[in-house]
């Protein structure tokens, strides 16, 4: 018999109270963001880390205008991914000098718009990519700040990034670039970038990670002569979501990363930047999804509970099917019996399970489920679109209120794309 | 502590039960294919992960052991449970 491990609900100001004002204010499924949580994380993660190190915020793990801005004016550099991410950094006004461009596939048109909107610094993953850059910079007679993306072959973590996968150059590709950088006229090789995994929520693994960041970095300037000015050491920082799970050990971390980071200044004593990237950590824990229950039968002896946020809403955090269960409750339903039940999305398939075979107050049509730790990868890593259901609507509770911060996105922009194609049918 | 012969006979148990109509554990060998022979599908896997996870402290993790072939047979799962018993846990902070 499987409880949610309610004992992980973060302490935000999203009461029951909150929540069920939010339901009925606004259309479910829903997420909800708590601001003073978003900004409680942050200062979480400044304190598991030497005062030296800065930290940017993957976009990517929620793009919602009202996480990005939140952060943005906190004074947290933004590491983007896409032209998408950097629409929504200009959207919140967010200075782009001070932001990160990373990933293995980025287009022309996505360097071309990041140089022209003045984004600080790009990790590029490979030589042909360096190319693009400079072609690029050269074009508009600028000189671009990069990273190489360096991929040691090692990675620790869940789908962990390092070894063989698409992500950043091989060190000797690496070396190759830098000992060539007087052919690169528009590039200024600021030093290099390494992210190895995500979700670790052991200290150990993490600072394994940095030792190897900082390890390539020192060979890389020995190697090549040049001297770095910025180090991006990833990140992975995880948060407990499953029962079992734990937290990170701060005063480990910090003490850990403060003496790898004094090691290496010792050895390289030039003024360099550290860079720390984070999404999951700063976001995951201000989050809460709400989804109204549509039915609840019995189909074989077993209990299933539909409710209208499935996997197209929530899906893109693997629960595995529902074998994993994220702290959960019925909303004004904290304690009460128990009845072991399937939780399931709308959609016609059976892999559209939130949670599988666990024990809920058994709620009625129209009570709400609450999902909590539901603040990064939610409705941006699932599958919105599928079978025409759309993205559901975010809310953001702030200073004491409850805002809408996007409505819900239905499938009739898809048919409004299409609209050329409707006009040739009629 | 349980013997080989009672946690084969125990899992046998839980996946005939989770067959539909139920199956008969009788004929099933070390051998018999948890996918290929019983039928189970992905959802049924699952359903099969939490009943064992339940039933003997155990933990998959998808990232450390290799899940299809630890599900692929009755022997291949026992073999597993009979390893881990109770002393594999989810990943954790310190």
């Amino acid at each position: 018999m499987r409880r949610p491990p309610n004992h992980l609900i973060p302490d935000t100001a999203l009461t029951e109270g909150v929540l069920e004002e939010a339901a009925s204010s606004f259309s479910t499924p829903l997420f909800v963001f708590d601001a003073g949580r978003l900004e409680r994380d942050l200062l979480g993660l400044r304190e598991a880390l030497p005062a030296c190190v800065e930290i940017l915020y993957s976009v990517k793990a929620n793009p919602s205008l009202a996480v990005v801005s939140t952060f943005d004016a906190l004074g947290v550099g933004l590491e983007i991914c896409s032209l998408g991410e950097l629409k929504a950094l200009t959207a919140v006004g967010a200075d782009p000098s001070r932001a990160l461009f990373v990933g293995p596939g980025k287009g022309d048109e996505e360097i071309g718009e990041a140089l022209d909107c003045g984004v600080g610094l790009i990790a590029a993953e490979s030589t042909r990519e360096v190319g693009k850059i400079q072609a690029a910079a050269s074009t508009r007679g600028v000189v671009c700040r990069i990273l190489l993306r360096v991929n040691p072959g090692f990675g620790h973590g869940d789908q962990h990034m390092g070894g063989a996968t698409q992500f950043g150059m091989d060190p000797e590709e690496a070396l190759a670039l830098l000992k060539a950088r007087d052919s690169y006229g528009s590039i200024h090789f600021a030093g290099i970038h390494g992210y190895m995994g995500t979700r670790m929520m052991d200290c150990e693994l993490l600072l394994a990670n940095f030792r190897g960041v900082l390890a390539t970095a020192s060979l890389l300037q020995v190697e090549s002569g040049v001297n770095f000015d910025t180090v991006d050491l990833g990140g992975g920082f995880g948060v407990p979501l499953y029962d079992g799970e734990g937290q990170i050990d701060s005063d480990a971390l910090r003490a850990g990363l403060d003496a790898l980071l004094s090691e290496y200044l010792a050895e390289f004593p030039h003024p360099c930047r550290f860079l720390v990237e984070s999404g999951r950590f700063l976001s995951a824990r201000a989050g809460v999804f709400l989804t109204r229950v549509i039915d609840v039968k019995t189909v074989a002896k077993k209990t299933f509970v539909v409710v209208d946020g499935g996997i197209h809403a929530i899906g893109g955090r693997d629960g595995y099917l529902g074998a994993r269960v994220a702290p959960m409750t019925v909303l004004g339903q904290r304690g009460g019996d128990a009845t072991e039940v399937t939780v399931c999305g709308p959609l016609c398939t059976p892999a559209d399970r939130i949670a599988a075979r666990v024990l809920l107050p058994l709620p009625i049509p129209g009570d709400i489920i609450a999902v909590y730790v539901a603040g990064a990868y939610g409705a941006t890593a699932s599958a919105g679109f599928f079978l025409s259901r759309g993205f559901p609507a975010e809310a953001l509770f702030s200073g004491g209120r409850l805002s809408l911060a996007r409505r819900a996105v239905g499938a009739e922009i898809l048919i409004e794309a299409q609209r050329d194609f409707v006009k040739g049918v009629r | 502590m349980r013997s080989a012969k009672s946690t084969l006979k125990e899992l046998k148990a839980i996946i005939a039960g989770l067959m539909e109509p139920p199956g008969d554990p009788d004929h099933f060998t070390e051998a018999t294919g948890i996918r290929d022979d019983l039928g189970f599908d992905s959802v049924g896997m699952v359903d099969l992960m939490i009943e064992v996870e339940g039933r003997f402290g155990v933990y998959f993790d998808p990232l450390e052991h290799d899940l299809t072939r630890v599900f692929e047979t009755v022997g291949s799962l026992a073999g597993f449970v009979e390893k881990r018993g109770s002393a594999s846990s989810p990943k954790g902070g310190r």
